[in-house]
């Protein structure tokens, strides 16, 4: 299974990646969503797991992007502080799930498992 | 500030208050989420070597760097909030307006860098001293702020300076001045300044009066 893992905090979505790469899951980062889209075209990617609030493109715009090229792809919202406006956003527009940081890496490792048993996003409007 | 006008001010302001703590809050959620992650990361390097892995003494360090930078970081900002949260504690005093203005420059560090803004601050006069509402000046900065990375420079770069000229304070902002509003009014009103703008938009101007307390004069 292939991650890829976006947030404009490197030290964190570096250690995370690692951290997924100890669990058997192979795990690539970006810390933007011009940096994401690049890796993107080179690889491919069951699950996203995206910062809500980055510079210049959202987490949300982000995934509006990669949906209109892979809308297999499934996505998951790691975020500072969520709310539940927040979280209907997220899921109205075809996530999967929204967690809040500091995440528990095993509470991230179900969620990807249990991302990868969903069926498909539901279609963009 | 039971003087000042509240029914426009009064929920601006606390609007306002709660968007810059929740800003905050946000950086420091980030310093906290990497910490934990660096915590997990040693803990899963003191798990291999329970199973015989060697441990690296260059990647505990680095971890440990990590988080010490971490807790630096968290800590400035901290310091960032606690200086917010007492600004609203006197209605009317005396602030160095160059401290005062790189202060709210540091509020919107983040949210100008979500827009792919660098806000500088490029020239700030020091020893100028006015008597104002700390407060409702950042609040007015900050809308100034907001409106002018709205549409940046092509590179993307929003530069700030303080001088002084005879009777007045000047802070002067590239970008075209905010929109007219009734926040914007009442805060201008209260604070007694005025802004006033470049034609060609590229900069504009907070003019203040230089009202100092009369201890101050005296010293």
């Amino acid at each position: 299974m292939n991650i890829l893992l976006v947030d404009d905090e490197e030290e964190l979505v570096s250690t995370l990646a690692e951290r997924l790469g100890f669990r058997g899951l192979e795990a690539q980062w970006a810390t933007s969503a011009e940096q994401a889209m690049k890796k993107i075209e080179n690889h491919h990617f069951n699950v996203a797991v995206l910062d809500v609030k980055m510079p210049r493109i959202s987490g949300l715009e982000l995934m509006d992007m990669i949906r209109q090229k892979h809308p297999d792809m499934k996505f998951i919202f790691l975020t500072g502080h969520g709310s539940q406006a927040d979280f209907q956003q997220g899921c109205s527009c075809g996530a999967c799930f929204y967690l809040i940081k500091p995440v528990r890496i095993d509470d991230l490792v179900k969620k990807i498992n249990e991302a990868m048993g969903q069926p498909p996003a539901c279609p963009k409007n | 500030m039971n003087e000042i006008r509240w029914k426009t001010l009064g929920p601006e302001g606390l609007r306002f208050f709660g968007k810059v703590c929740a800003d905050l809050s946000h950086e420091i959620k980030n310093s906290l989420a990497t910490i934990n992650e660096q915590n997990g990361l040693l803990d899963d390097f003191l798990t291999m070597a329970e199973q015989g892995a060697p441990l690296d003494p260059v990647r505990i360090h680095k971890i440990t760097r990590a988080v010490a930078g971490h807790v630096e970081r968290a800590n400035k900002v901290v310091n960032k909030l606690n200086r917010f949260a007492h600004s609203v504690d006197h209605s009317r005093r005396q602030v160095e307006l160059d401290v005062l203005v790189r202060q709210a420059c540091e509020l919107y560090e983040r949210p100008a860098a979500i827009k792919g803004v660098v806000l500088t601050p490029e020239s700030l006069q020091q020893g100028i001293n006015i008597r104002t509402n700390p407060f409702l000046l950042q609040q007015l900065l900050l809308i100034c702020f907001e409106h002018a990375s709205a549409r940046p420079s092509p590179d993307s770069t929003m530069s700030v300076v303080v001088e002084r000229t005879p009777g007045h304070a000047l802070i002067s902002m590239t970008g075209s001045g905010p929109d007219a509003s009734p926040v914007l009014d009442e805060l201008l009103d209260e604070l007694e300044a005025g802004i006033t703008g470049d034609a060609d938009g590229t900069w504009f101007r907070i003019r203040i009066p230089l009202k100092v307390d009369a201890e101050h004069v005296s010293a």
